[in-house]
């Protein structure tokens, strides 16, 4: 698919036989036209900076997840651009893969880029979807398996993992790092970044200060790092957690915070390498990229020789935002 | 001197050496299933067409 965005909104596109950069086989459409189809269509939303523009030709109908919403943003073609069509032949390749998660979706190298696979077994062998990108991701193809889908209901085509791969991987090209956490901008505009893995406490925490001060809470789940006017700065994301809290504002990042539970609230500080490893320990990487991987090492590095950390042990109740409020006091 | 050698952090600026403490290896805790955002929390419903949920809009993993 070619296309230019033009002022009226309109994306003008061409369908061609052949996604033209990676010379997978696409077909078109033969499903019946509703309202709004047949014409391209193109959608976007900006996260940390970044605004990822999605286009089809008409045949894909688009939708940003309820979620997004905060997140739309106008097109921009400085940001990353993913052109999305039907297929109706899609399969693995039988070469090995740079990275398999043991889960969803595998990686390989093709093309002078990268794609990525989706697969499940309750759908059946064939991928549900594959999207190739170039290697600093800022443009791709993504094609859908059409007998997988109900094409007659909008699709938001990144859906779970493939937006955050998308993201974690534009991020580690010098952009900055993804990371589990919950982030929180108290009434001084200080950004108090708690980390931890599934169970930590993050939606909790977010809920507590949510229910106790008048915080922002940028996201309950995932939060992004980078680097700006020369510090470092969080970032809400709409991939959000239990507490289903999404904000797409930032605020400078003031202190780390190392959650666990226990049963009495206290914070005792960590040196900067347990920090950093730490850090890396509750980011989202591409772990197949050895280039990747040394930006994020040197980025945390950078996050934890700048920032304070502390180990954040809590008790679930007003202590535990009475105790950070005293610490920053 | 190596990082290690200062766990409470930064090398004193005021020209004070600390006491030395030979390295520790610190055990980091690591979730790979989360780190490699290759699972949903809820078993068999990523991905279209599922009629368990509303997978397409699904965000339940990892958090």
């Amino acid at each position: 698919m070619r296309g230019a965005f033009l002022p009226n909104g309109r994306l003008v596109t061409k369908m061609l036989d052949r996604m033209p950069f990676s010379g997978l086989e696409v077909t078109s459409t033969g499903a019946p036209a509703v309202a709004a189809r047949g014409e391209a269509q193109r959608l976007a939303f900006r996260v940390a900076g970044t605004c990822f523009n999605l286009s089809s030709g008409g045949d894909v109908h688009l939708a940003l997840e309820p979620g997004l919403a905060p997140f739309a943003a106008e097109p921009n073609a400085n940001g990353v651009t993913i052109a999305v069509a039907w297929t109706d032949a899609l399969a693995l390749p039988t070469a090995a893969p740079l990275f398999h998660s043991g889960g969803l979706w595998s990686v390989f190298e093709e093309s002078g880029g990268y794609r990525f696979y989706f697969s499940t077994p309750h759908l059946g062998v064939a991928p549900y979807k594959a999207a190739w990108f170039d290697r600093e991701f800022t443009r791709g193809e993504l094609v859908l398996f059409r007998p997988y889908f109900d094409t007659q209901l909008p699709i938001y085509p990144l859906e779970y993992p493939l937006d955050e791969l998308l993201m974690i991987h534009r991020l580690a090209c010098r952009e900055g790092v993804e990371v589990h956490a919950v982030g929180i901008v108290d009434e001084a505009g200080r950004g108090h970044l708690f980390l931890g893995h599934s169970g930590a406490g993050k939606s909790t925490t977010a809920r507590l200060w949510k229910a106790q001060s008048n915080a922002q809470i940028l996201s309950d789940d995932r939060i992004i790092l980078r680097a700006r006017e020369g510090r470092i700065w969080m970032y809400g994301t709409p991939w959000h957690g239990d507490a289903g809290i999404a904000s797409s504002d930032c605020a400078p990042l003031s202190r780390l915070y190392l959650l666990e539970h226990s049963h009495k609230t206290e914070l005792s500080s960590v040196s900067r390498g347990r920090a950093a490893a730490e850090l890396l320990a509750r980011s989202f990487v591409p772990h197949h990229s050895p280039r990747g991987l040394q930006f994020t090492l040197e980025f945390l590095d950078r996050v934890a020789r700048e920032t304070p950390c502390f180990i954040f042990r809590f008790l679930p109740d007003r202590s535990a935002v009475e105790a950070i409020r005293r610490a920053v006091a | 001197m190596s990082e290690l050698s200062h766990p409470e952090g930064n090398p004193p600026e005021n020209g004070e050496r600390k006491p030395y403490e030979s390295p520790k290896i610190v055990r980091v805790s690591l979730r790979p299933d989360e780190a490699v955002l290759g699972h949903c929390k809820i078993p068999g419903v990523a991905g279209p067409g599922n009629s368990s949920c509303v997978a397409l809009f699904c965000r339940t993993a990892g958090s």
